[in-house]
């Protein structure tokens, strides 16, 4: 899960979000892509500053201790946990924590404008852009060739990926060695056990299927709890309106997720919700609607999930974090039957599903910087590198033998006490130095869930049985009546795509642009949705466009284009296909 | 007093004190619904429609946000910011309302306007987080005090209580021979305790509430960290929590809050110690000034 | 206000304070107001006209990379495209229509509170209503806007309940889904939460008056609106209008908050104010120059109101700020 989303969240927290960052809002894939195509070419003479300043200092023995201070939004990062303070003790460094409790690219900027940030940083592409054009980074290249060695071999034909244009390498993320989604993966239209249960289980595979089914339970179950049943929600209020009315179009397409944009297959970027396939689904809606099946309250609501919460809402596209809680307290109230499956639903029988994907690389929202504040560099790419190491990778995802984990059969399993302890203490993970700031996917640079190391042993503990052993007997039943043992047996096999077009930074220069043609979306939505007739429906849709159109809908699809296009030539370069 | 009492005096009483009646349970609503929130149980509350009465009892939300270390010296510092703060501030804020509000004093005009035209202008975040900067402020405790030390609302607000005392008081104590430190702190602040009361409760809250300073300019410095940033990290730290839900260290069933009920508690925290010390603050102003008026 | 005649002497000194001599000589009696007041001034304009340098921005496609130096020079561009924009006009008139609506409410509702508390003699009973009439400004607006939109929810919210109980609509209204409704919340709002806390400063002038007003009228028999209406009200008149032209000043400055949280996609062009307008045209897509420019306008617009209603204040009622 792309850390965007927490700041998203952190954001409305603070009460000072506005509509989600574009690109984060839809990164609910795992994984991620080359973020170094972004699109200017380097400051030489920065990078020929902080060369010295790195080369200069001579290597000291690895074990004196150092300690790097770091950007987090965790409140809860500590380096006073078992498995870091094994950590510095196998490399002598050590992290003190610089905590942004609020908008975290408005004090990044703050930090930049005064000179005055931390040593080590986790950002995205954009932030790392202008601190790169600030002078204010160290380049790695040289430090990885000397002190980097497991780095070089985790990442190995996708090392040049790290390379920017300028074939400086300015950020280290993780590397995905994993070519399957995770265990834990899920489609994202849900639908309740109970309207399941009713129909007789049926394959439902479209929507206007699901459409029939919800109309046939809300006949037969106009209220519940006392309160009218409601067909679909949504939430258009905040930022969740990219989740609900921009991922469901890709994802009922069969597309995979690009963010707010879709790519055809001769590389044309299109603003997707402008799209044919967005006026089917907005039509879906629309009938819904109209037939008394769409929550009244979806226009100005901001959080979905406090509207599934009351037991009453029978589908929806709804990412499964934003379901968890929700279904806990279903559980814990034992309504179990109101739990939903997360099922795959498409325009029509035909659709191809291409909507599962893995990625080369985990470059994503948070990278990991080093700034021209940080004494000796050398020794935070010997920490990163023992990371990359096999070693390293056991300690930060498995913990330590015996405390955390044993190995039975050859295998390694997760002792009781430990399944135990992250299933009551939420900041078990916190505590034991499991977290990190994140690296792209989980923590500490994980080379992928469902990848194995090279003593062939997966590399993390999420794997399918790990899954299992958390569902309750009435979600395994509803699984076993479509012949699954879990959620992402509903996906399709896993696809390898060079990169998201949401983890490249965004094209300059067009950011207004993009900003006018969002704002008209969002202000045509609810017209859309709320039509009365089809003559209705077709003039705010004509609206839209032209709108867009007026607001430089075509140059920002171009530039989109060009990103594109760019992105998928250097990988090519890179990889050498 | 004699109070003679007309019907249609009493029948304007009834009404008055049934509107405000009214009026106080409205605006008492709010702190209740959140009560009521605090006090709920998370999963619970998420499904809505709590009014004024917890439906399923916990005292998680508080437990949860007591848990918190730093949590009790950042509210001890908060009191001592609040109260040197604000002891600071009304006392400065006094002094530059009593030059401007003395009509001899030949830069009157001139500050006035100066200090209005501050009001309206705003140079952003950017240029003004260097300036606390390039002063030496940053994470430094004056950081809390100085940038806030005057407000120009409160000093209009005091200027022109000043300007309506009756002139003859001042006048004929300069006659004694009185200065003008004396005649501000002898004389003027002892007839205004009505408004020296307004503007000690407008900084103490603002005091009190602030918590941007200590994110923007102290987070560095963690003997400077006040409650309610300490709150905010939580909070934050909960709606960090809902978004770990999809990973493999899930523990969605042992978490007991979530940031609506952090936010409800979090208020009920704050604003409780408000609601408490005002009404003593107030008895104690009025009764200060019923002494000072005896003793003219 | 009399004005008793020994304030002659010092008024004479600043008739001659024209001169040299007699300014040095005003210095020297008026040092101690200069060392209550200098110092304080210059402080706020320290960390007020200090950062100002900012407005350079608004003249530049401001980079946080490049700083102020190195960043590129855009002349009148982002004015231009600002007064190019219908958005922003739309931003503008629901700023003011907002602020003034939020103004007289304010006004209207904060005096009228005041002088009805100041009615109260049962002293327990007018301090717990004070007390309480506080809470809603101590609650932030991402709580109001939640017990808003449960309140007025078309689907089992209280509001609707009660008007289909009386009779008077057949089918929930969607208030916060329809663009008509949204300046009313958004003052409904805003007028519950400050309220209470708006009589404050009233009530504190109400008791600063000399109470001898009263007695004399209760022995002339007048009655409770005879005292209300020429004692209270010119007792608070001052304040009040000098507290007008302070707010008349804020109009444009309306801040986000309350509008966001309170707003939607279905009613943005009812809630989108321009420091909301500015925030996503400005600060979240990177741009800073063109939220300087905003705020520029902004600060020049006020500044202009302010001296306006300054000046008619100053004809029509003699209290003024400056």
């Amino acid at each position: 899960m792309s850390k965007t989303w927490k700041k998203g969240l952190t954001l409305m927290a603070a009460s000072v979000m506005l509509t989600g960052v574009m690109a984060g809002c839809s990164s609910n894939n795992n994984g991620g892509s080359n973020s170094e195509a972004s699109n200017n070419g380097g400051n030489s003479q920065a990078a020929n500053a902080t060369n010295e300043g790195a080369s200069t200092e001579p290597t000291k023995a690895p074990l004196e201790p150092i300690t790097y201070t770091m950007n987090t939004a965790d409140e809860k990062l500590t380096w006073d946990t078992p498995i870091t303070k094994l950590f510095t003790e196998k490399t002598g460094v050590s992290f003190k924590y610089d905590l942004i409790v609020g908008e975290e690219t408005q004090k990044q900027d703050l930090w930049l404008a005064s000179g005055d940030y931390p040593d080590i940083m986790a950002m995205g592409p954009q932030e790392i852009q202008k601190y790169k054009d600030g002078g204010a980074l160290i380049p790695l290249n040289d430090l990885i060739d000397q002190y980097g060695p497991n780095i070089k071999e985790k990442f190995g034909e996708y090392f040049n990926l790290l390379k920017d244009e300028d074939g400086k390498i300015w950020s280290i993320y993780g590397v995905n060695k994993s070519r399957e989604a995770k265990a834990d993966a899920s489609a994202n239209f849900i639908v309740q056990y109970d309207v399941l249960k009713e129909a007789g289980y049926p394959q439902i595979k479209t929507l206007d299927q699901l459409y029939e089914i919800l109309k046939a339970y809300k006949e037969k179950h106009p209220q519940i709890d006392g309160k009218d049943t409601i067909g679909f929600s949504g939430a258009m209020a905040g930022w969740q309106v990219n989740i609900e009315y921009n991922n469901p179009i890709i994802s009922a397409s069969g597309l995979p997720d690009h963010g707010n944009f879709r790519i055809d297959e001769s590389g044309n970027v299109q603003y997707n919700p402008v799209t044919e396939d967005a006026k089917k689904y907005y039509s879906f809606l629309n009938k819904l609607y109209q037939n008394g099946l769409y929550d009244k309250e979806a226009f100005s609501q901001d959080d979905l999930s406090k509207k599934l919460a009351q037991g009453r809402v029978l589908a929806a596209y709804a990412p499964k974090w934003m379901v968890g809680n929700v279904e806990t307290q279903f559980r814990q109230d034992g309504h179990p039957e109101r739990q939903y499956a997360y099922l795959p639903l498409f325009f029509s029988e035909d659709t191809v599903d291409q909507t599962n994907t893995v990625v080369p690389t985990f470059a994503g929202s948070l990278q990991w910087v080093v700034t021209n504040s940080a004494k000796n560099p050398e020794r935070f790419i010997q920490f990163v590198d023992y990371l990359f190491s096999d070693e390293g990778q056991i300690l930060s995802q498995w913990g330590i033998e015996g405390t955390h984990y044993e190995v039975k059969d050859g295998k390694r399993t997760l002792l009781p006490a430990e399944l135990e302890a992250r299933k009551t203490d939420p900041d078990h993970g916190t505590k034991e130095g499991f977290t990190s700031n994140g690296t792209g996917s989980g923590a500490w640079f994980n080379v992928g869930d469902g990848a194995k190391l090279s003593d062939g042993d997966y590399a993390t503990p999420l794997t399918k049985d790990y899954q299992l052993s958390v569902y309750d007997d009435m979600t395994k039943e509803v699984l076993a009546k479509y012949g699954k043992e879990v959620w992402a047996d509903f996906l399709p096999p896993a696809v390898v795509v060079p990169g998201y077009l949401w983890q490249v930074s965004p094209p300059e220069n067009i950011s207004l642009q993009a900003k006018k043609i969002e704002e008209a979306w969002k202000k045509y939505l609810p017209k859309l949705i709320m039509a009365k007739s089809p003559t209705d429906f077709d003039s705010s849709w004509d609206g839209m466009k032209s709108t867009m159109e007026k607001a430089g809908l075509k140059d920002v699809n171009d530039a989109y284009t060009k990103l594109w296009a760019d992105f998928n030539a250097k990988f090519k370069a890179t990889i050498g296909e | 007093m004699l109070v003679r009492r007309s019907i249609g005096d009493v029948i304007f009483s009834t009404c008055n004190y049934i509107l405000l009646l009214a009026l106080g349970i409205g605006t008492l609503f709010p702190f209740l619904n959140l009560a009521a929130i605090s006090l709920n149980d998370a999963g619970d509350t998420l499904k809505g429609t709590i009014y004024v009465w917890p439906r399923v009892f916990t005292l998680e939300n508080y437990s949860t946000i007591f848990a918190n270390e730093g949590l009790a010296s950042a509210a001890v510092r908060s009191v001592i910011r609040t109260v040197v703060g604000t002891a600071l501030g009304v006392i400065c804020t006094a002094m530059l309302a009593y030059a401007l509000s003395r009509r001899e004093f030949f830069l009157r005009k001139t500050y006035n306007i100066i200090l209005i035209i501050t009001m309206y202008v705003n140079g952003g975040l950017i240029p003004f987080y260097l300036l606390v900067k390039n002063i030496g402020l940053m994470n430094h405790a004056a950081v809390y005090i100085l940038p806030t030390l005057i407000g120009v609302f409160n000093v209009i607000i005091m200027r022109s209580y000043f300007e309506q005392l009756p002139e003859g008081i001042v006048e004929s104590a300069r006659i004694d021979g009185a200065t003008d430190f004396q005649i501000l702190f002898r004389i003027v602040l002892q007839i205004s305790l009505p408004v020296i009361s307004t503007i000690t409760l407008y900084i103490a809250v603002s005091h009190w509430n602030s918590w941007f300073d200590n994110y923007l300019y102290a987070s560095r410095n963690e003997n400077l960290n006040l409650l309610q940033y300490e709150l905010q990290k939580i909070l934050i730290s909960s709606v960090n929590q809902v978004m770990s839900a999809n990973t493999h260290i899930d523990a969605t069933d042992a978490r007991r809050t979530n940031p609506e009920t952090i936010r409800a508690a979090m208020t009920i925290i704050v604003t409780l110690p408000i609601l408490l010390v005002y009404p003593f603050l107030q008895k104690y102003f009025v009764k200060g000034m019923t002494f000072a008026a005896m003793k003219e | 206000m009399a004005k008793p005649a020994k304030t002659l002497t010092n008024q004479e000194i600043v008739q001659t304070a024209g001169k040299k001599a007699g300014k040095s000589l005003v210095m020297r009696r008026q040092y101690q107001l200069l060392l209550m007041s200098t110092p304080f001034v210059l402080l706020v304009m320290l960390f007020s006209f200090g950062p100002l340098w900012g407005w350079i921005m608004a003249f530049q496609h401001y980079k946080v990379a490049l700083g102020l130096w190195q960043s590129p020079w855009a002349g009148f561009d982002n004015f231009k495209l600002l007064f190019q924009d219908p958005q922003f006009f739309n931003a503008l008139r629901n700023t003011v229509v907002m602020g003034v609506l939020n103004l007289v409410t304010g006004f209207v509702g904060a005096i009228g509170l005041a002088l009805f508390l100041n009615e109260i003699r049962f002293v327990f009973f007018k301090r717990v209503i004070q007390t309480l009439t506080y809470i809603p400004h101590f609650v932030s607006w991402v709580v109001i806007a939640n017990i808003f939109a449960t309140l007025l929810s078309p689907d089992a919210g209280v509001v609707n309940a009660i008007l289909m109980k009386l009779g008077f609509i057949q089918e929930p209204l969607y208030f916060l889904g329809e663009e008509k409704w949204f300046w009313w919340i958004h003052t409904a709002a805003s007028f519950w939460k400050e309220l209470g806390w708006n009589t404050i400063i009233y009530l504190a002038v109400l008791v600063g008056l000399n109470p001898e007003h009263y007695e004399a009228a209760e022995v002339d028999g007048a009655t409770r609106f005879q005292k209300m209406r020429y004692i209270s009200i010119p007792g608070i008149m001052p304040t009040a209008v000098l507290l007008l032209i302070l707010s008349v000043g804020w109009i444009v400055q309306s801040g986000y908050e309350s509008q966001f949280l309170l707003g939607n996609p279905v009613v943005i062009n009812r809630s989108e104010v321009l420091d909301l307008y500015a925030l996503n045209y400005s600060t979240s897509i990177g741009d800073y120059s063109y939220g300087v420019a905003v705020s520029m306008f902004k600060s020049i617009v006020s500044l202009v109101l302010v001296l306006l209603v300054n000046y008619t204040a100053k004809k029509t009622s003699g209290s003024r700020l400056f």
